[in-house]
């Protein structure tokens, strides 16, 4: 059945190095004397070592694995935040990559002025902010505070702030292929929270093809067709949400 | 046909975001208030005065309004030294942005020299009523300042590209560049004038800022149209220097998200 069905993002045999010693020599001094005394130093970690999968449309892939085996790596790959090694990835569809809500707005700005800025940076032209202005202003329930800049704001505030606008543009955007990177909670109060989730729940269920990575199994089991199991670059389990959870507790177990 | 259109939209969007990237930043660095504005003409300004002060003392120049070549020359200088400044640390400042969003990454620099088009005009403003107050006769020669300071964006902006790179790969740089800016503060004649053949006239060959501070300054001044060969060379190497800011900016962007 699922052979009918468009592929929406296709991998093969993905690899990923990175350089760990480039920050030691990020100053021209430093440069000038490594080069100097001949020491170049140039290890290099994979991070992603081969790895080939495909994601269907409409389809929701959980990415589950331990810190540091690959999981924001690979999501930004598909983002194309980073370049890829080797191998290749393909796409069908415009992509949106989130990294959750406690960045992206200028605490020295006011709520108004961010809102036009961050919603320029997500792609939105003026005049499509100005239309949706109320709607998010309305959504974040901070009516009163529309001229206060962003420094005022206390913690959950701002994480509303940034959730309405980024959730607003979203649903504008309407894109094809999701990439969530830990980001189903909001951080606000408990009602927010729920109004949040309810959002959430309409953008994964409009159709877009989703890959999220979590650490909540709960999230994972809830909304997940399929699971991916990643462990240090390699995936090691691919399939039944509930099946490839007892893969991943079971590795962690018996180390 | 298609592949045009897509890339008249790309340019299109980038424009419209570093405009509002511009905004923001401006409005960051003045505290949302206008007055704010003051503090981008301090610094010509006060040098302005300073170097008036002392010209009796230090230099014997017979410059006929020497006060408009001294202006015409900072604010030129000015611009091209915010805008590179700027834009070494330009993209470390954005590495929030640049690591989590798809984003076309020319709009960082490009918006920073948005942001000091907008501080000049301010300057330019001041410029032309000093020479009302000088009763320097102004002509319709005026309107080619425009025009030269589109090919002297173009070549600031090149320069900038090649810069926001580099800062990447050196931490340091700005530090390095504006020791550089400073020496090419001193090089170039901008509080003096140089003889025919002397030695700093032949360093001043390969200095493209000094073309563009001259024709503008003989526009302004002197009401005339320059040596066609100079306004020629200087277009020249404007579209030159952007083009190869431009292609190396390019060819490097995809690198940028993992070294920062």
């Amino acid at each position: 059945m699922i052979n009918n069905l468009e592929k929406r993002i296709e991998v093969k045999d993905l690899f990923k190095k990175f350089n760990p010693d480039f920050r030691s020599s990020e100053s021209a001094l430093s440069k000038l004397i490594n080069f100097l005394s001949g020491k170049n130093k140039n290890r290099e970690i994979e991070i992603l070592k081969g790895i080939s999968f495909n994601v269907y449309s409409g389809e929701i892939l959980g990415v589950i694995g331990k810190n540091g085996s690959g999981k924001s790596t690979l999501l930004r790959l598909l983002a194309r935040v980073y370049e890829v090694d080797a191998g290749e990835i393909k796409t069908n569809g415009s992509v949106v990559y989130l990294t959750g809500f406690g960045q992206g707005s200028s605490p020295k700005l006011t709520m108004r002025e961010n809102i036009y800025l961050m919603g320029s940076v997500m792609g939105l032209s003026q005049k499509d902010i100005k239309m949706r202005f109320d709607d998010i202003v309305e959504f974040s329930g901070l009516k009163d505070y529309v001229d206060m800049k962003v420094y005022q704001f206390s913690t959950g505030m701002i994480s509303r702030l940034n959730f309405s606008i980024i959730i607003h543009c979203l649903n504008y955007q309407k894109p094809e292929i999701l990439l969530f990177d830990e980001v189903f909670s909001s951080g606000g109060d408990l009602d927010f929270q729920e109004k949040a989730t309810k959002k959430m729940e309409e953008l994964i269920m409009s159709g877009a093809t989703v890959v999220m990575v979590s650490h909540s199994f709960d999230t994972i089991e809830k909304y997940c067709n399929r699971v991916l199991c990643l462990d240090s670059g390699k995936i090691i389990s691919i399939g039944q949400p509930q099946k490839v959870i007892g893969d991943y507790l079971s590795i962690n177990s018996s180390k | 046909m298609n592949l045009i259109w897509n890339e008249y939209q790309r340019i299109k969007s980038i424009l419209g975001l570093s405009l509002s990237l511009a905004k923001a930043n401006f409005k960051i660095r003045n505290e949302g208030s206008y007055l704010g504005v003051f503090w981008y003409l301090l610094e010509p300004l006060v040098f302005f005065i300073v170097l008036l002060i002392i010209r009796g003392a230090v230099l014997n120049t017979n410059i006929g309004n020497y006060q408009l070549y001294l202006f015409i020359g900072l604010i030129m200088f000015n611009f091209f030294t915010a805008v590179t400044n700027f834009s070494t640390r330009v993209i470390q400042n954005n590495s929030g942005f640049i690591k989590s969003l798809k984003i076309n990454k020319e709009v960082f620099v490009i918006s920073g020299l948005l942001q000091f088009i907008f501080s000049h005009f301010f300057e330019f403003l001041i410029l032309i009523i000093f020479s009302i107050f000088l009763k320097v006769k102004l002509t319709y020669l005026l309107i080619f300042y425009p025009i030269l300071f589109l090919f002297f964006c173009l070549f600031t902006v090149g320069v900038s590209f090649i810069l926001s790179i580099i800062g990447v790969y050196i931490k340091d740089l700005s530090n390095v560049w504006s020791v550089f800016t400073r020496l090419l503060w001193l090089i170039t004649p901008i509080f003096y004038t140089i003889e025919n053949n002397s030695l700093l006239q032949k360093i001043n060959i390969f200095n493209p800022l000094y073309y563009f501070i001259n024709i503008t300054r003989e526009v302004i001044m002197s009401s005339k149209l320059p040596n066609i060969y100079w306004i020629l060379s200087t277009i020249f190497c404007s579209v030159f220097v952007f083009l190869i800011g431009l292609i190396f900016f390019e060819k490097s962007k995809k690198k940028l998200a993992e070294r920062i």
